[in-house]
C-alpha cells in the first residue's frame, strides 16, 4: 500500500513537471524519458535474459524512420497511429533479427546484433530515395487532439512532454508486468542457466526470441518519440554510438533493477549536458566514468543507492558507537 | 509397454567411438541401474536419451514413441526428467525459485505472458510441497549457490522430479556424498521415484544393489550384461571386467 502511494505520488509529480520547469529543462526531461525507455528495453535483454546486444539501436532507428515515413506519406495520420506503426515495424525487425541472433551465445550473439545494426545503418545511409541519406528525414508531427479536452500542441514542449510521458509510462508498465509473468521468469532462467531450463521443458529459442521482440518493440517506440521530438531522424539514430550509449546508460544506472537503466539514462543525460558546457573534452570524462563504474560499481548507481540505504538503516537502528552484536550462529 | 527402449545406439566424438551398439530395455515402473567403468559411455547414453546429442546410429523409444534426435525441451515435456552428474541448477536463484521454475513448466506456464507468477498460489503450494518432500523447506529462500554440496545434490533431484516426469534419469546422484549423506540420498530417491520408472547411473555398488531391480553393465560402449542384482553379482564376465576390480579397490 505504501509503495502504491509512493508510486502514485511520483507519477503525479512527473505530470506536474511542465508547471515548474522552464523550456530548456523540460526539453531535457523529454530526452530523458525516451532514452530511459530505450535503456529499460535494452535491459530486458541484458539484465533479464543475459543477452548483451550491441545492436539495440537498430530497432530504435527503425521506430524513428517508420514514424517519420508514416507521418510523411499518410496524410492526416495521428501521432499515436504513427507510433503504433513504428512499434509494429520494430517488432517485425526484432523478430527477424532475433531469429538469427538468439541461436548464438555470448560474444557471437553480441557480434551478430552489431552486424545487423550496421547493415540497417548502411540501408538508412544509402537508400536516399526513402531515408534522405545523411541529410536525415524530417518529421512533421501533427498536434494531438484530446476528445472534449482540446488540443495538445506538439511544437510546445509542455504538450509534447505530456503525450510522451503517458506513452512512456504505459510502456514501462507493460514491461514491468511482463517481468512478473511466468514468461518473464522464464526469461531470467535463460540468463541463469538456459541449458538446465531446456531439460525442464523450456523452449530456449522461443523464450529468447520473444524477449528479443518485446525489447525491440519498446525500443522502436522510444525511437519514434525521439524522431517526433527532434523532428528529424538520421542514420545517427541507429549507428554504433547510439548502440553503445544505451549499454552505458544501463550499466551506469544498474542492470539488476527494473528502473536502474532509467536512472542511468537520466544521470547520463544530465551529466553529459553539464560536462559539455564545462569542457570540450566531455567524451573523455564520460569514458573515464564508464571505466570507473565497470571496475568499482558494476551494480550501478542503483546498487550504490541500495548499499547506502542498507548502511543508513543499520546506523539508524542502533545508537552510535555501540558495536553490532554478532548474530547467533554466525561468526 | 516399455518405458524406454534403446536400439543399436552408436555414438562417438572426434573419431573416438564411445557407444558401439547399445541395446537396452527398461520396463514401466522398473528401477534400472547402469554401471560401468569411467568413460564407458554412461553419461553419453543419458545425453542421447534426453536429446542433448543425436546418436550416430540407432533409435531411442520412449513408451513406444520414437524420440531420437528430438530437442531436450520436447523430450522433457513428454515426461522424461533428468539430473546431472555435475550439479546443474540455477545458482543465483533461491531454492524456492529453482523448484518453482520446474513446477511452472510442468503446469504449462512456460510462455504465459499474462498472469502473475507470484499470484499463482497453486504453483507456490506445489513448489513448497516438493521442498517439503525433499527436506529443503528450511532453505526455501536461500540462494542455491549458498547451499552445502549435499543440499545442492538434493536440489538437483528436486528440480528433476518437480517437472512431474514418468521416467526419471539420475546421473550419479550420490557422487561426492559421504556415507551418511548417501544413505539419506538413497532413501530420498526411493521416496520421490515411487510409482515412476527410474534409470540411474551409479558408481556406489551398495546404492545400486539396494535400489535397483535390474542392473546393466556397460563396458567399452556395449552392454556386457543385464539382469537382476543377484545375476549381475554372480556373472563371471562382469566380475572380471568391473566388479572384481571395484571390490579390490574398495577392499584395499
Amino acid at each position: 500500500m505504501r509503495r502504491r502511494a509512493l508510486l502514485l505520488a511520483a507519477v503525479a509529480a512527473l505530470y506536474a513537471l511542465p508547471a515548474v520547469l522552464d523550456t530548456v529543462r523540460l526539453r531535457m526531461a523529454i530526452e530523458i524519458l525516451y532514452f530511459g525507455l530505450f535503456a529499460v528495453s535494452f535491459n530486458l535483454l541484458f539484465g533479464y535474459a543475459g543477452l548483451l546486444s550491441f545492436g539495440h539501436a537498430a530497432t530504435f532507428g527503425v521506430g524513428g524512420y517508420t514514424v517519420g515515413l508514416v507521418l510523411k506519406h499518410v496524410p492526416g495520420a495521428p501521432l499515436l497511429a504513427a507510433l503504433v506503426a513504428g512499434a509494429a515495424a520494430g517488432a517485425l525487425v526484432g523478430l527477424v533479427i532475433g531469429a538469427f541472433c538468439v541461436r548464438l551465445r555470448g560474444t557471437y550473439f553480441a557480434l551478430l546484433t552489431l552486424a545487423f545494426s550496421q547493415f540497417l545503418y548502411a540501408v538508412a545511409l544509402k537508400w536516399r530515395a526513402v531515408t534522405r541519406g545523411d541529410d536525415g528525414l524530417s518529421v512533421a508531427v501533427p498536434d494531438v487532439a484530446l476528445p472534449g479536452l482540446g488540443v495538445l500542441r506538439m511544437a510546445d514542449s509542455g504538450g509534447f512532454y505530456l503525450v510522451e510521458l503517458t506513452i512512456v509510462l504505459a510502456c514501462l508498465a507493460v514491461a514491468w508486468r511482463f517481468t512478473r509473468t511466468p514468461l518473464g521468469h522464464a526469461v531470467v532462467l535463460m540468463r541463469e542457466n538456459d541449458e538446465r531450463a531446456a531439460f525442464l521443458g523450456y523452449n530456449v529459442f522461443a523464450t529468447k526470441l520473444i524477449v528479443f521482440t518485446v525489447a525491440a518493440t519498446l525500443a522502436a517506440v522510444a525511437g519514434g518519440l525521439f524522431a517526433s521530438f527532434q523532428r528529424l531522424v538520421s542514420p545517427a539514430a541507429l549507428d554504433l554510438t547510439t548502440g553503445t550509449v544505451v549499454v552505458f546508460m544501463a550499466v551506469l544506472g544498474g542492470t539488476g533493477a527494473f528502473l536502474g537503466p532509467f536512472l542511468g539514462a537520466a544521470v547520463y543525460m544530465l551529466f553529459q549536458d553539464w560536462l559539455s558546457k564545462t569542457t570540450e573534452n566531455w567524451q573523455f570524462f564520460i569514458g573515464l566514468l564508464f571505466v570507473a563504474m565497470i571496475l568499482y560499481a558494476h551494480h550501478g548507481l542503483i546498487g550504490l543507492v541500495g548499499r547506502g540505504w542498507g548502511l543508513w538503516r543499520r546506523l539508524a537502528r542502533r545508537p552510535a558507537g555501540v558495536e553490532e552484536p554478532a548474530a547467533p550462529g554466525k561468526l | 509397454m516399455n518405458a524406454l527402449e534403446l536400439r543399436d545406439i552408436h555414438h562417438g566424438f572426434a573419431g573416438l567411438q564411445v557407444l558401439s551398439g547399445i541395446d537396452l530395455t527398461v520396463a514401466e515402473g522398473e528401477r534400472h541401474a547402469i554401471i560401468g567403468p569411467n568413460g564407458a559411455g554412461k553419461s553419453t547414453l543419458f545425453n542421447i536419451v534426453t536429446g542433448r546429442f543425436r546418436p550416430r546410429r540407432g533409435r531411442v523409444l520412449y513408451r513406444g514413441q520414437d524420440i531420437t534426435g528430438a530437442p531436450p525441451h520436447r523430450i522433457a515435456r513428454l515426461g522424461v526428467g533428468r539430473s546431472f552428474q555435475i550439479i546443474n541448477i540455477f545458482p543465483r536463484l533461491t531454492v524456492f525459485q529453482n523448484v518453482r521454475s520446474a513446477v511452472a513448466s510442468r503446469r504449462g506456464l512456460r510462455l504465459d505472458a499474462w498472469s502473475r507468477l507470484d499470484a499463482r498460489s497453486e504453483v507456490t503450494r506445489e513448489a513448497e510441497a516438493v521442498l517439503g518432500l525433499l527436506g529443503l523447506a528450511a532453505r526455501r529462500d536461500t540462494p542455491a549457490s549458498e547451499l552445502s554440496y549435499g543440499e545442492q545434490r538434493e536440489l538437483e533431484i528436486a528440480l528433476t522430479v518437480a517437472v512431474g516426469p514418468d521416467l526419471v534419469l539420475l546421473d550419479e546422484p550420490t557422487a561426492g556424498l559421504n556415507t551418511e549423506e548417501t544413505r539419506k540420498a538413497v532413501e530420498l530417491i526411493r521416496r520421490v521415484t515411487e510409482g515412476k520408472t527410474l534409470v540411474m547411473v551409479e558408481h556406489d555398488m551398495d546404492v545400486v544393489f539396494t535400489l535397483a531391480d535390474r542392473v546393466s553393465v556397460i563396458y567399452y560402449g556395449r552392454v556386457l550384461a543385464s539382469g537382476t542384482p543377484d545375476e549381475i553379482r554372480g556373472n563371471e564376465e562382469v566380475r572380471r571386467a568391473y566388479l572384481g576390480r571395484k571390490a579390490s579397490v574398495a577392499g584395499g
